[in-house]
């Protein structure tokens, strides 16, 4: 029974890195119909400017994710306005092949400058633990789902109150109509992008204060974003926290009671299931169902 | 095809037969990776290409080949050529089995699923021990009694890469000029409209399914055995299915020569880059697939044809057309 | 002698909504019917059931008395039924010619040459011959309408479906089509549903007119007749509109 509730904490605070991983990587595709395989390097990303701060400045990892965050979103809307938006019209495997282009380009600057070793963000609490009867709650795991419910939580409320929130509603629901209302696609595009990628460093940081990271890791989350995204459902935000969830506990236990070596493949049995089954996601109904591209 | 398709063809295979002869070991080698990667372009582009459908786990059937190849030739203890022809079978109808659900999905949901579909087999390949050798790999033995077919050599897995390339070449050219393959561009333009004038476009995408993996097999059965000890981490790598995709569609997609010129410009190049710019050619090769992706889309084949029509470069064309 | 299309007791529903509620309808051999009714009365999902896009939740679909309810768009293509599409949708990156050579491989089972020999018979037909080469994406949308026709015809049909075939054509055009579609039933005994908005077309076309009203048959009848029945004016403009007509018989 401990092994079991020990399992499923695991997973649940495991799950809460892989939403935030993913929830960027789900409000892009939703809003401006892009797959952005380059997601995972902007995880890798953040985890190098949290290390970085953290190495030569002794920044306080919680801080250092607030700069990340910031570092990526200017990288982002940058990345978005100058280069992916100039395929935003193309077929499928075009943006496809961009970001993946991208992901290579980005990860090999990542080995050149910091090598393929493995780094993590050293803090004297991350690694202890609460104990709760027999089961241990590590503090730095813990954070990291606070912060990854927080970010969930902030970004709904950023889409559903704020202008620009609303302007990325209704360029992610039609954009030609919401052209016409006025609204600057690009701009907004733009900033869907920065917003996704400075997720993606914030997660990027939380990842290296639990755990360790390197380089060729970028492809393990942009899959896990892909994951979290189908079970979710395209650019539904508590859909990607309750995708990041489900598949840290799919993981938790497969590698509990089965093997550490079918964790992913037991990923990919859940990715494929729900294609077969329920291609528009697990959780209730898409948010931009027109989008969905499957019958 | 064309006469004049026809002539360049003859004249490319007539240039590739005398090559061996004038190459040093290494670069034989690097040739016969060469033909491997077309072969591959080529199948990815039947089912992505011809059909639309963007495959991103073609590296699946390449996989399966290649342990096709090694089981039996290492457990069965079967000779080469018909574990070839058996894994190339097998491929087909695991294409077909696992087309049945996937081939539903479009788009990203496709490319997903598929990419999937070859995480997945990897997993059960590391997962298998006893019969792939696991993680730790699979040698085919080639010396001593338990060999069942001489090792061919470095001139020898030329000639079968070849011969691979040959046979999926001419699939492409059958397949582009049949009522099969209109077919498959009918689906690829719009699956409803072509439904609606009677193609079966369930049958026909799982068709151009299995013939992509059947090919696709024949270059992972080719390579396994040039290989001797293969892993699941090599011959599943995303990388290749991505360097199938980008050759294809650099080449020209839907073309029966694009993914062949894409695969000897890509992979030549790259060559180059391995050898001039050690450390960083990983990210000039980058640098170019999203340089080649935003000038080039339509691939090298038809660009230049337009070119040469229109006596003008058009390289901003698309990016007008595709830009936000 | 059976009817070449029946449709009896269909009902599809999106959601809550009925589009179709219990719809019968039989069409014999040679008729040109045209198909009219407000927005939303259904008639876009009666094209799509009829064709196989939408399997109706009850009922059945008969062609020539052979039970095809929710078969796949291709197997009621191959038993004979055409569409043309509201929104066009040629293959883009085919020539005209090889457009409507599909057609005519796909339906009737011809041969890739037998197919563009074909294409060219039926080209001649709808005015397309000098753009044969042309793609669809440099022709305008008159000749894009023809495009679909062209495909539709190439497949030899039993039953033809023209969904807004005349919607965005210049009048002459117009009446091209019109006497197109007339000698198609003539010549090769097609039976042609019209779904159209246009309504001089309508009178000029059609034997008969059947007037869809949320997803079921309101009348159906000579078209002069129908058009003048009371409760058709009423589904297209109101109540009141039909009211003041009927005690204002001239106005």
């Amino acid at each position: 029974m401990a092994e079991f509730l020990q399992a499923a904490v695991n997973g649940l605070l495991q799950g809460g890195i892989l939403a935030l991983v993913g929830l960027g990587f789900s409000l892009v595709w939703g809003v401006t119909n892009i797959v952005n395989i380059a997601h995972g390097a902007f995880v890798v990303a953040g985890a190098y400017v949290g290390w970085e701060l953290h190495d030569s400045l002794g920044l306080n990892p919680l801080l250092g994710m607030l700069v990340a965050a910031a570092v990526l979103f200017v990288v982002g809307y940058g990345l978005q306005r100058g280069l992916v938006n100039l395929v935003v019209n193309a077929p499928v495997w075009m943006t496809l092949l961009l970001t993946f282009g991208l992901q290579l380009l980005a990860v090999n600057v990542f080995v050149k400058v910091a090598t393929s070793d493995y780094r993590s963000i050293p803090t004297g609490w991350a690694a202890r633990s609460l104990a709760l009867g027999d089961v241990r709650v590590p503090y730095g795991r813990l954070v990291a789902l606070g912060v990854a419910v927080v970010c969930t939580a902030g970004l709904v409320v950023f889409v559903e109150r704020t202008r620009t929130g609303r302007a990325i509603r209704a360029a992610g629901m039609d954009r030609s109509t919401a052209r016409l209302m006025g609204i600057d696609v690009r701009h907004v595009y733009a900033v869907t992008f920065g917003l996704s990628a400075a997720l993606a460093g914030a997660a990027g940081v939380l990842v290296g204060m639990v755990g360790t990271f390197s380089p060729p890791d970028a492809a393990r989350y942009t899959l896990f974003s892909f994951v979290v995204s189908v079970l979710g459902g395209l650019g539904n935000m508590g859909g990607a926290l309750a995708g990041g969830l489900l598949l840290g506990l799919v993981q938790a236990f497969v590698g509990q009671y089965l093997a550490t070596t079918l964790v992913n493949a037991a990923a990919f049995a859940v990715l494929i299931a729900v294609l077969a089954v329920r291609p528009s996601g697990l959780l209730g109904r898409p948010f931009y169902e027109t989008r969905v591209e499957a019958r | 095809m064309t006469r004049a398709g026809a002539v360049v063809a003859a004249a490319a295979f007539a240039v590739l037969c005398l090559l061996p002869a004038g190459l040093a070991p290494g670069d034989v080698r690097t040739m016969t990776s060469v033909l491997l990667f077309a072969t591959l372009a080529s199948a990815w582009n039947i089912i992505g290409g011809f059909a639309g459908y963007a495959s991103f786990g073609n590296v699946a059937f390449f996989g399966l080949g290649g342990y096709s190849v090694a089981v039996l030739m290492t457990k069965a203890s079967w000779p080469f050529l018909p574990s070839v022809a058996v894994a190339a079978v097998l491929s087909a109808a695991f294409a077909a089995l696992v087309g049945l659900p996937v081939l539903r999905l479009r788009g990203h949901y496709f490319a997903i699923a598929t990419l999937g579909v070859a995480e997945g087999l990897r997993e059960v390949v590391v997962n298998l021990p006893r019969l792939t050798g696991g993680g730790a790999g699979i040698t085919i033995p080639t010396l001593g009694a338990r060999a069942t077919t001489h090792y061919p050599g470095t001139t020898g897995f030329y000639w079968y890469a070849l011969a691979v390339l040959v046979a999926a070449v001419a699939v492409s050219a059958a397949v582009s000029g049949s009522r099969f393959g209109y077919g498959l561009r009918a689906i690829q333009l719009d699956e409803a409209a072509a439904a609606s004038v009677g193609v079966r476009t369930t049958a026909a995408k799982l068709a151009a399914f299995a013939l992509s993996a059947a090919l696709t097999a024949l270059a992972g059965g080719v390579f396994a055995f040039q290989q001797v000890t293969i892993y699941p981490e090599r011959l599943f790598s995303v990388e290749i299915t991505v360097l199938m995709v980008v050759m294809a569609v650099l080449g020209g997609a839907a073309t029966v020569s694009g993914p062949v010129v894409g695969a000897f410009t890509l992979r030549l190049l790259d060559e180059y880059l391995r050898r001039h710019f050690l450390g960083t050619h990983l990210i000039v090769f980058g640098a170019i697939i999203v340089a080649a992706v935003v000038f080039l889309p339509q691939g090298v084949v038809r660009c230049s044809a337009d070119a040469w029509r229109e006596r003008r470069l058009g390289l901003l064309d698309t990016v007008r057309a595709y830009r936000l | 002698m059976t009817a070449r299309l029946t449709v009896s007791d269909v009902t599809c529903r999106f959601g809550g909504l009925r589009a179709l509620d219990g719809l019968s309808l039989t069409v014999e051999p040679g008729t040109i019917l045209g198909v009219i009714g407000p927005n939303g009365a259904g008639k876009s999902t009666f094209v799509n059931v009829v064709t196989g896009q939408i399997a109706p939740a009850s009922g059945r679909v008969a062609v020539d008395g052979r039970d095809l309810t929710g078969a796949h768009p291709s197997r009621l293509a191959r038993a004979g039924v055409a569409r043309t599409f509201q929104v066009v949708k040629p293959f883009r990156d085919l020539t005209v010619r090889q457009n409507v050579a599909c057609g005519a491989m796909f339906a009737t089972g011809a041969s890739v040459a037998r197919g563009l020999e074909e294409a060219d018979g039926v080209l001649g037909r709808v005015g397309l011959a000098a753009v044969a080469e042309a793609r669809p994406a440099t022709l305008p949308i008159g000749h894009l309408k023809r495009l679909e026709l062209g495909r539709a015809l190439a497949m030899r049909p039993r039953i033809l479906l023209l969904d807004e075939v005349m919607a965005g054509l210049r009048p002459d055009d117009v009446a091209a089509t019109v006497a197109l579609i007339r000698r198609l039933r003539d010549e090769d005994g097609t039976t042609v549903l019209v779904i159209e908005h246009n309504m001089a077309a309508i009178v000029a076309l059609s034997d008969e007119v059947l007037v869809l009203r949320e997803g079921a048959v309101l009348t159906r009848g000579a078209p002069g007749d129908v058009l003048d029945d009371d409760r058709v004016v009423e589904a297209y403009l109101g109540q009141r509109f039909a009211r003041r007509r009927r005690e204002n018989p001239d106005g």
